[in-house]
């Protein structure tokens, strides 16, 4: 979305949420780097992909923006972790290939065996918001 | 949806080359919502795990729940599991919605409906929900 159909966006769940009621906006945290992992032990990571990292400061503006107008106001805000399995490093590098928020290379720090299973640990930030 | 066992085979899928999102990255038009293949909540978090982060039960119990971007619906079940009164799902994809009534009725809910619509227009009547669900959205 435009940063202007973000904003709409927001100003269509104000209006569809009653007054005193919450939103939760939640979507992958492109400020952590995502890790490849083996049996909880890290081998390496993986960046976002540039487009989507100004995507995401695009969805923060207009988050901001409805908070400025005094739309939402912020209750809390966390993270926790999304975990994505692959048999092994030939799934795992089919899968980034294309992928539209991830970088499409693993920056490992310890290669692994071609056939043990990975996976992906990738940060998910989520907000709850009250609706004025 | 329960999360598979350690070492069963997911396979994961990637946005095909000729889907629309793809060609055009991540920019939408401004009044229609950014289209992904219903598959696609095969890689988000099991709706349980997800709902719990925001509070889980607590939150959702006897609620009317709104799920923007439904998609195939992964969170509009998840809720209605987890006690929501009523939830409604709104989605740009009317095959991610297909497969998400699919869904519903498979799981034998009568308190999840589904509409086609964009985030920018909803089509539902003003302050009806006492939650809204944006996961993946903006």
């Amino acid at each position: 979305m435009t940063r202007s159909g973000m904003v709409d966006a927001l100003h269509e769940t104000h209006r569809v949420v009653r007054k005193g009621g919450i939103v939760v906006d939640a979507r992958p945290d492109s400020r952590v780097l995502a890790r490849v992992e083996r049996v909880g032990r890290s081998l390496g990571t993986i960046g976002t992909r540039r487009e989507t990292a100004g995507d995401d400061v695009l969805s923060d503006r207009a988050l901001a923006t409805v908070k400025r107008e005094r739309l939402f106001t912020s209750l809390r805000a966390g993270r926790f972790w999304h975990h994505i399995r692959f048999a092994d490093r030939a799934e795992l590098e089919g899968y980034l290939h294309d992928h539209l928020r991830l970088a499409h290379q693993v920056r490992w720090t310890t290669r692994p065996d071609t056939a043990e299973p990975l996976e992906i640990v990738r940060a998910v930030r989520y907000e709850l918001l009250r609706r004025v | 949806m329960a999360e598979p066992p350690v070492g069963r085979r997911l396979h994961p899928v990637p946005l095909g080359r000729r889907h629309p999102a793809r060609r055009e990255g991540h920019v939408s038009p401004a009044s229609v919502g950014r289209c992904v293949p219903s598959s696609s909540s095969a890689n988000r978090p099991p709706a349980a795990r997800e709902l719990a982060a925001y509070g889980g039960r607590r939150l959702l119990r006897g609620k009317r729940v709104l799920d923007l971007g439904t998609g195939d619906g992964r969170l509009a079940l998840g809720a209605a599991e987890l006690g929501a009164r009523e939830v409604v799902g709104i989605d740009p994809d009317p095959a991610a919605l297909r497969d998400a009534r699919a869904k519903v009725r498979t799981a034998g809910l009568t308190n999840v409906l589904f509409r086609l619509g964009s985030a920018q227009e909803l089509p539902v009547a003003a302050e009806k929900f006492d939650l809204a669900i944006l996961s993946w959205v903006l």
